[in-house]
């Protein structure tokens, strides 16, 4: 007599182990079945597995973000910076930061140039420029005459 | 005889420690691309900045480049996240250089702070003469 034909005329949950009828049981002593549905387990294995992909994605957007605020501010201020007479403000930074996002391929979400203090020969010139969440900052000096 | 007796809360364990180590190494990664790119943004425009101020005649002067650059990150807005290590600036010729070693405080929020990155940045002065 064969294993599968003692297992049709079994209960689900009973198998022939060396000989002898064994039903699995959980450890609440309740009979174990093989009763469920497939396609629902791989539906919530495949979520559970695809899950870490959104905040994967999300900080590659960050990631991708960060590093381009952080290029677009540092060569944007320095080209403002170069393209004015010394010891002068720029005062269109805006023309700078576009052709620096179109390469990116990012929008700029906002843009703000502030100076340490008062804006005179020598003090600090800081442009801070956010994209999506990611904002960046850099300070340059205005050069002495 | 192989049994199929067991739980499913090892697996279920593994994949969520293996997911939770996957998001910190990811953190960790992005935290260190980020900060090295500012700490060398913060190089960059320190060594101008102080050599700026430190040349003359396209020398520059090593004490005067030293002020300048500690000038420089005590007051930069772009130096606030960073918690400076070691500095050191250097003269050699025309040519000032500036190694900056600095920790970044983490942009992310998670609790991960950076290593110590270390970068170096060079500054010349050059004539500009002619044009038609």
């Amino acid at each position: 007599m064969s294993q599968s034909l003692l297992r049709q005329d079994c209960p689900d949950s009973a198998y022939l182990v060396q000989g002898r009828l064994s039903i699995r049981r959980s450890q609440a002593g309740r009979a174990l079945t093989d009763k469920g549905s497939s396609p629902i387990e791989a539906v919530a294995l495949m979520t559970l597995l695809l899950l870490p992909i959104a905040p994967a994605l999300s900080l590659y957007q960050h990631l991708s973000d960060s590093l381009a605020a952080e290029s677009i501010a540092r060569h944007a201020l320095r080209a403002a910076l170069l393209d004015q007479e010394k010891g002068v403000v720029p005062s269109e930074i805006g023309r700078y930061l576009e052709p620096l996002a179109s390469s990116w391929g990012k929008k700029i979400s906002s843009f703000e140039m502030s100076c340490g203090g008062q804006c005179e020969e020598n003090s600090l010139l800081s442009l801070r420029v956010q994209i999506g969440s990611a904002w960046a900052i850099q300070t340059a000096g205005l050069e002495p005459n | 005889m192989k049994s199929d007796k067991g739980t499913i809360a090892p697996l279920i364990a593994t994949y969520l420690s293996l997911l939770i180590l996957a998001i910190i190494g990811s953190s960790a990664v992005v935290t260190a691309l980020v900060a090295s790119n500012r700490v060398q943004g913060v190089a960059d425009m320190a060594v101008l900045y102080a050599h700026d101020r430190a040349v003359t005649n396209g020398m520059p002067n090593k004490n005067l480049l030293v002020a300048g650059v500690g000038e420089f990150l005590r007051s930069a807005e772009s130096a606030k996240r960073l918690e400076i290590v070691a500095i050191s600036a250097a003269v050699e010729s025309a040519e000032s250089s500036l190694e900056l070693c600095a920790r970044y405080q983490n942009p992310l929020g998670v609790g991960i702070n950076s290593a110590v990155i270390c970068r170096s940045s060079r500054a010349e002065s050059f004539l500009i003469t002619g044009g038609t």
